[in-house]
């Protein structure tokens, strides 16, 4: 602003951040959306870790009710954790397929990622019916059931929120609404969905193996 | 300088729009500052009320055995008066000010994300609606005090759903809380004008930055928190139902670990707010910068570590007491360097004693006397004698008057003029601050004594045989003192509108970017984006011959 | 802020600005709502709540889609005055000044002085320590396990033969305390050391044998608090010599030390002239 003969700097609008004035040396500012998105997570992560540690504090406290080495079938598990796993590397090629701008590559793969988070939400509930009709596993039975049923109930919830925010994302695709020089929804669904899976991986470990 | 400034705009406008019309444009606003302001009413609004439950209160408390309220509106009133003043006024009031001011500061046109700016600002509100909604349903308000302490939120001790509306309320505005820690951290990492790096920020940014980290980590815990209180009530879990296995303690961990750090997003926007006031009114540069930076970022971080000071009567482990009692002390480090830095600017200034001055100059006295009853709680010993007596009651209304409210008035009456184009009443705002640190005083300071004699808090009353009664009367005195000072301020929040001098772009002579735009800022903030070398870009125009940036 | 009034927008119409929206109230309206719902079992409030949920969230995400959510606000609004400059009124701190440095030194010793000192001491003090051990029959290792006890409460209940042998955790936990406090105190004589008025043997009169006596004799009155086992068995003569050898050996290399000037907080600007 002392050297008021230069132009004036170009208008700044929500998402762009001024073009850098080389002859001041300043330094580029992040994307806005990114550092939305990664401080949602962030506060994502706190939540989680709230509910593991409440997980991780009753575990085997109280007396009576099913227990988790009881009721848990690994393969069933197994089997879910596998296609939540496998979701993250169909959603990692295709934001690969969608930055070398291969389209239609780009919307089989993440169709893929769907189905395989849907497979995933199928599998709990038919795991939560088990729970519920063979083992009497309710949340109010015992310590356990309360804190199982939050944990896992609320990861489902955001692997729920997270097929919506894909479906989206395709049905914007094959509207030809992404076909611009914004890449940012495939690239924040994206953050997302790989961070619902490392929360699994972590609700997985504690929850069917550490915790059995 | 600029005070002799032409008259704005305003006696162009032809007849005023109908008053449907400004309604309507309120409430799609997507304007930082629009949202700024409405925040700022809300906080002025609530505490208003929550300050009628408080004198209420103090009523009642005037001599032994009084019936004026009965015990559970009482128990109703300390439960609402605490969750108002602390969610409803304290954290909308500073994210208000900051909403107005940072976006100016920084040299952008609006937030990072305008519209989630205006869903923060309404889920705030409609959760404090939610809350006293609780007013409407059998049973009424909570009655639980505003840490609710399970299992007395627990279905077998609140049997009404005032619990659900405060929780769930609660869990509404927290919701509108975090997205605005996260507009601010977008704002200030991604929107400074050109020039500005993260070291030349003005001090508020910086600090509202770090106070919008805190709130990104601690508030999601209260939401578990609250989400697991709302599956005991509403699902049957049992997390915090002792006679099921669930456990209490596990409640006061969770609260506190967001509880305390809470304290500090209370009050590091107001340490923030006198940074930007103590330097212009003392026309000096804010002393030892970079050590305040670096003070604010060890506040946080230690801040986290602390909590469980509030619950050393619990009887925890002798490890635990003995960490929690040396992280607390730790704290008082980086605070008591900010205290110094903050005399060190004032010591040798050619002080101005306008209003924002005042109220910063009772922030610096108040807050370091409620910062040295901190320092003793802190000790375990003393704590197991004074906790949840009165004592405590004045130590945390010392730091959060004495801290926060201070510094939010004198930030109020700092950014008025920006805000509105007019000056606040000197005279009103000098009638104010006399009222309001006088009844302060004498509201708080006789609450240590009467803690100190064993006076518990939340007794709805207490016997004749108990030698609190003269204390109480002071207190009750004090708040009668303070009550018309609250009031004044909102007379001249109104009046100033139409009746204060015309303030021009900058009445203060001050350093910071939002004095380089009008009086009321245009709707873009600044026709032309500046560019910065300096932390007070303003010094640097008006002293050509001896900028800062020489310096930096 | 250069508003040199009139270069700023001769090319543009106006500057692109979010346009207004209701969907963010709407949206936190029925978040509400479903909340409302839940405290109070009032399902209606769901649907409602839900069904304004999916048309504000709807709302909001299509505002987002290029070219949607801006409106182009017009340069209408008045110009901020020029901000001009005012040449001379800033004051600069001088000597004689309030605020003027006028107590610290102007030159002090580097960071690394202490360290040397304190290293140094903590060296040579070993050797009356290990002499007293030696020579009172408890052995070399006696003096370090005592030390241990400072950390190590445990320590109280071991007998004296246990004591007098060489233990690995407590020779390691003693070395850790000794190096901690010998470099401490050592960097604050580094500090504080320059700061004392007249000749540089008051430094080192002071440093050397004021202090360490200062420091002795807190610890004779403290050591039954701090560490019992230590106050059970100490001899205080040869505690007083090892602490006299530290500290002169500590202020003698830190007063020797060259010194460094640093740049005067004076510098710059006081603020401005009335």
């Amino acid at each position: 602003m002392t050297e008021s003969s230069s132009a004036p700097t170009a208008v700044l609008t929500e998402s762009e951040s001024g073009p850098p004035d080389p002859t001041l040396g300043i330094e580029a500012r992040p994307d806005v959306h990114k550092v939305g998105m990664a401080c949602f997570l962030a506060s994502e992560a706190a939540f989680f870790s709230t509910l593991i540690m409440a997980y991780v504090i009753y575990l085997r406290h109280g007396s009576h009710g099913p227990t988790p080495d009881q009721v848990f079938s690994l393969p069933m598990v197994l089997g879910n954790t596998a296609c939540l796993i496998f979701s993250s590397f169909t959603l990692h090629w295709a934001e690969k397929a969608h930055h070398s701008g291969k389209t239609n590559v780009f919307r089989v793969l993440w169709a893929a990622t769907i189905v395989l988070g849907t497979l995933f939400l199928v599998g709990t509930g038919i795991e939560w019916r088990g729970l519920i009709r063979d083992h009497g596993l309710t949340i109010g039975v015992n310590m356990f059931g309360s804190t199982y049923y939050t944990l896992v109930g609320f990861h489902a919830f955001h692997v729920t929120l997270g097929v919506i925010a894909l479906a989206a994302v395709l049905w914007l695709s094959v509207r030809g609404e992404l076909r611009g020089k914004s890449p940012m929804p495939v690239t924040l669904v994206g953050w997302y969905w790989h961070f619902v899976d490392v929360v699994w991986v972590i609700v997985f470990l504690v929850v069917y193996v550490v915790g059995r | 300088m600029a005070t002799a400034e032409i008259e704005p705009a305003a006696t162009a406008t032809p007849s005023p729009p109908p008053w449907t019309a400004t309604l309507h444009e309120w409430l799609v606003t997507v304007d930082h500052k629009k949202i700024g302001v409405l925040y700022v009413l809300m906080a002025v609004f609530f505490l208003l009320i929550g300050g009628a439950a408080a004198l209420l209160m103090r009523i009642q408390l005037w001599a032994p055995q009084l019936t004026f309220l009965p015990p559970i509106t009482f128990n109703q009133f300390f439960t609402l008066h605490g969750t108002t003043m602390v969610f409803f006024v304290g954290m909308p009031v500073l994210i208000g000010i900051a909403n107005y001011a940072i976006p100016l500061m920084i040299g952008a046109r609006d937030m990072a994300f305008p519209r989630m700016n205006a869903f923060g600002f309404w889920t705030t509100f409609f959760g404090a609606v939610l809350v006293y909604f609780s007013f409407l349903v059998p049973g009424g308000p909570p009655a639980i005090g505003w840490f609710a302490y399970a299992p007395l939120t627990e279905n077998s001790f609140a049997r009404g759903p005032g619990v659900d509306c405060w929780a769930l309320g609660l869990i509404v505005s927290g919701i509108g809380t975090t997205t605005g820690a996260m507009n601010f951290i977008a704002t200030i990492l991604c929107m400074r004008c050109p020039g500005m790096t993260l070291r030349k920020v003005p001090f508020f940014v910086w600090v509202m930055f770090w106070t919008s980290l805190q709130i990104v980590v601690v508030m999601p815990p209260l939401t578990a928190a609250l989400t697991m209180l709302e599956f005991d009530r509403q699902l049957g879990a049992h997390f915090f139902d002792t006679q099921a296995g669930g456990s209490a303690y596990l409640w006061q961990h969770l609260f506190w670990f967001f509880g305390h750090p809470e304290v500090y997003i209370l009050v590091l926007p107001a340490f923030g707010m006198i940074s930007e006031v103590v330097p212009v009114f003392s026309r000096k540069v804010l002393f030892g910068y970079e050590f305040m930076a670096a003070a604010t970022a060890a506040i946080v971080v230690i801040s986290l570590g602390v909590w469980a000071h509030h619950m050393f009567s619990v009887g925890m482990s002798r490890t635990l007491d003995l960490f929690f009692v040396a992280a607390t002390m730790l704290v008082s480090i980086p605070t008591g360097i900010k205290l110094f830095n903050w005399l060190a600017t004032v010591y040798g200034g050619k002080l101005v004693l306008k209003s924002p001055m005042l109220f910063a100059l009772g922030f610096l006295s108040m807050f370091v006397i409620g910062g040295l009853t901190g320092v003793i709680l802190a000790c375990a010993p003393i704590d197991f004698q004074v906790t949840d007596t009165y004592f405590v009651v004045g130590h945390f209304h010392w730091v959060l008057i004495g801290g926060t409210l201070f510094g939010v008035f004198s930030a109020i009456h700092y950014w008025y003029p920006k805000v509105t184009g007019r000056m606040l009443s000197e005279r009103l705002a000098r009638w104010q601050f006399w009222l309001f640190i006088i009844g302060f005083i004498v509201t708080f300071a006789p609450m240590h004594i009467a803690g100190i004699l064993g006076m518990p808090r939340r007794i709805y009353t207490y016997g004749s045989d108990r030698p609190w009664e003269i204390w109480n009367q002071i207190a009750t005195i004090g708040a009668l003192i303070q009550a018309p000072s609250y009031l004044i301020f909102a007379y001249n929040l109104v009046v100033s509108l139409w009746k204060g001098d015309v303030a021009g772009d900058d009445p203060w002579d001050a350093w910071t970017l939002e004095w380089a735009t009008t009086s009321p800022p245009p709707p873009y903030n600044f026709a032309v984006i500046p560019t910065v070398k300096s932390r007070r870009p303003l010094w640097d125009l008006k002293h050509p011959d001896d900028p800062d940036w020489k310096y930096e | 802020m250069t508003h040199s009034t009139g270069e700023t927008t001769d090319h543009k119409p106006g500057i692109e600005m979010p346009k207004p929206t209701v969907w963010p109230m709407v949206l936190a309206l029925a978040i509400t709502l479903i909340a409302a719902a839940a405290a109070l079992g009032a399902w209606a409030f769901a649907v409602i709540g839900g069904l304004l949920f999916v048309v504000s969230f709807c709302g909001w995400m299509g505002a987002l889609l290029p070219g949607r959510g801006h409106e182009s606000e017009p340069l209408t609004h008045p110009l901020p005055t020029t901000i001009t400059g005012r040449t001379g009124t800033v004051e600069h701190l001088q000597p004689g000044m309030t605020g003027y440095r006028f107590r610290l030194p102007e030159k002090v010793h580097p960071i690394s002085a202490g360290l040397k000192g304190g290293v140094v001491g903590g060296i040579v003090m070993t050797f009356p320590a290990l002499a007293w051990g030696v020579l009172s029959g408890h052995g070399l290792w006696f003096p370090v396990n005592l030390l241990a006890g400072l950390a190590l409460p445990s320590v109280d209940d071991l007998s004296v033969p246990e004591l007098e042998q060489f233990r690995m955790g407590l020779f390691l936990i003693g070395l850790v305390i000794h190096v901690v406090m010998s470099a401490t105190i050592g960097l604050i004589y580094g500090v504080m050391l320059p700061t004392i008025p007249g000749a540089v043997k008051w430094q080192i009169i002071i440093g050397g044998i004021v202090l360490p006596l200062v420091w002795t004799g807190v610890s004779h009155g403290m050591m039954g608090i701090a560490n019992p086992v230590l106050q059970h068995y100490v001899d205080w003569f040869w505690f007083a010599i090892s602490q006299l050898i530290f500290g002169l050996a500590a202020a003698i290399v830190v007063v020797r030390s060259e010194k460094i000037a640093v740049m005067p907080a004076g510098s710059g600007t006081a603020g401005e002239r009335a």
